[in-house]
């Protein structure tokens, strides 16, 4: 097998897609998406911050408020990955590149990385971009910034 | 302060490999042969000679516990009715246990509970799993599922790929390298290689594990654990029937479990894994023992950088060092440090996932009472250390056996 070529990834299938059972609060996560804005909770109880976005506290608490992140960040860790799970495998080509960018108050996010032109390197500058796919969905991708 | 005496009475551990079919061994000019089974003869295989060894019959099992991590590998529900079914023991209480690839030391860590609180005397913990029935693809999606379904799994994030995020991090944090990493997989090989139930009896170089086809890189093939079928199995005893049944009883001196969070991005860090370090902490305590006094440990190898984070979370070596020890031969027999995977690990005796954690105790018990394969056999063992850990550290279970 050759070695792995960068920037292949590609949308998510449908059906691995609906996994993510929509609710009223993840709703406002992907309208959020739709502006361009990265949507994180905060619980009014105890403080803490979530991305991704929690809706309800481990502290109890159920009144969280929503911020928006800063899209910028650094890569925190980076894998590529050559064989995947059925149900990505369906519609995914391999190899792809996913990863975890890091944002301002240590929040981090996994994400498939998009755009890579080298190798991924711990600590690089990446940002995170909502992206409309061809279905009309919405998703978000690590890039390089 | 110390637990319930509670001791490990009798061993049983089939044959792993890939058990769907017929398996001619020949090592060295000893040959070997295999039935193709199913969980049901695999289950025999293990569950009747460690029934015998204990010196009992199915008279004296008061319960048992049934550990299988994924029913549908077997694609056989209530799969702890059909194991108990298979092997007699009937009419008496059971239960099937799952905690991922920790399931099997959560069946021993059941059946103590149950002893150690007076319900019952004597008991068996039974692990068994065929998860070469389905194709790799299947198995990969069936293991990534246990990633959080709405924010991991549909980023591909598959089984390997978690601990693939660990290993780019650990490069970068403290300096792990590629020959490090093969350098655990060596090991595992040597040693494996001389265990006659290892599913991959095969020595392999520092150049076949850095050039081996990429999974998840950084890690690639030899990085990774196999997809096994075996089955395990202890019989546990309180302490008056240990006394009274066995001359050789190896005793849970230390139980230590741990879970952590269930997104890899709710961590700390990705440079150890919190819940071995805690779980480590409560058996190292209820023991009195101390990492310095561990003559052989089994540790949880699903990936070469999860050993590498145990011998740190283990404190087998300092903190960000794991790496430099195994490139030193910390972790060999004849090694300057504790003798670790010696049966040849999740790596090379394979990962059936419901059985592992029991497989290493079985062979804890070996170790302990001199009865191993002569290659692999570490002088003078007396305390066992046994660490089994499902996905990424949510699970943790960590024993100290001892005779
Ligand atoms: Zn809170």
């Amino acid at each position: 097998m050759s070695e792995p070529q960068l920037g292949l990834v590609q949308e998510l299938s449908s059906d691995v897609k609906h996994r993510q059972r929509m609710t009223a609060e993840f709703r406002k996560f992907i309208d959020g998406l739709k502006e361009g804005k990265f949507l994180a909770t905060e619980c009014k109880s105890c403080g803490k911050k979530f991305m991704p976005p929690r809706f309800t506290c481990p502290c109890g608490g159920k009144d969280l408020e929503w911020f928006e992140v800063n899209p910028e960040g650094t890569l925190y860790t980076w894998s590529i990955v050559h064989f995947a799970p059925e149900g990505i495998a369906k519609k995914t080509n391999v190899p792809y590149a996913v990863g975890v960018i890091e944002f301002e108050d240590n929040l981090l996010l996994t994400g498939h990385i998009k755009g890579l032109t080298s190798k991924p390197k711990v600590g690089m500058k990446v940002k995170i971009e909502p992206q409309e796919l061809d279905t009309g969905d919405l998703a978000y991708f690590i890039k390089p910034a | 302060m110390a637990i319930p005496k509670v001791a490990i009475v009798g061993i049983g551990h089939s044959k792993y490999g890939k058990r769907g079919k017929l398996i001619n061994e020949d090592i060295e000019g000893e040959k070997a042969t295999y039935p193709a089974v199913t969980i049901r003869e695999l289950a025999h295989e293990s569950y009747f000679p460690a029934l015998e060894h204990a010196g009992i019959t199915n008279n004296d099992i008061k319960a048992s516990v049934i550990g299988i991590a994924a029913e549908a590998f077997a694609g056989q529900g209530a799969a702890a009715a059909l194991i108990a079914d298979e092997v007699g023991i009937i009419g008496k209480p059971t239960m099937r246990v799952e905690t991922a690839c920790a399931t099997g030391s959560t069946a021993i860590r059941t059946a103590w509970a149950q002893i150690a609180s007076g319900q019952f005397d004597v008991m068996a913990a039974i692990g068994v799993e065929t998860m070469t029935w389905v194709s790799t693809a299947y198995a990969t999606e069936l293991m990534s599922v246990a990633g959080d379904h709405r924010w991991e799994y549909p980023y591909g994030i598959s089984f390997p790929t978690f601990y693939s995020l660990y290993a780019a991090r650990k490069m970068a944090v403290d300096g792990l390298t590629r020959d490090q990493l093969s350098a655990v997989s060596v090991k595992s090989h040597y040693y494996g290689y001389y265990n006659k139930l290892a599913h991959l009896r095969r020595k392999v170089s520092i150049e076949d594990a850095n050039q081996a086809v990429p999974i998840a890189l950084p890690l690639r093939l030899y990085d990774c654990c196999l997809i096994s079928d075996g089955a395990a199995t202890v019989i546990l005893a309180n302490e008056e029937k240990a006394k009274e049944m066995s001359s050789d009883p190896l005793w849970i001196t230390g139980l230590g479990c741990s879970s952590d969070t269930m997104r890899v991005t709710d961590r700390p860090n990705l440079t150890n894994l919190g819940g071995s370090v805690r779980a480590a902490e409560m058996a190292y305590k209820q023991s009195g023992r101390s990492p310095k006094d561990i003559d052989v440990a089994y540790v949880h190898d699903c990936f070469s950088v999860a050993e590498v984070m145990a011998y740190e979370d283990l404190g087998f070596c300092e903190r960000g060092q794991g790496g430099k020890w195994a490139e030193e031969r910390g972790p060999y027999i004849d090694g300057p440090g504790v003798p670790v995977n010696v049966d040849g690990g999740l790596k090379s005796k394979g990962h059936p996932l419901g059985a592992t954690g029991i497989g290493q105790v079985v062979d804890a018990y070996k170790q302990v009472f001199g009865t191993a394969e002569k290659e692999r056999q570490v002088p003078d063992a007396k305390v066992a250390l046994c660490h089994n850990v499902g996905q990424h550290g949510q699970f943790v279970n960590v024993f100290i056996l001892e005779p």
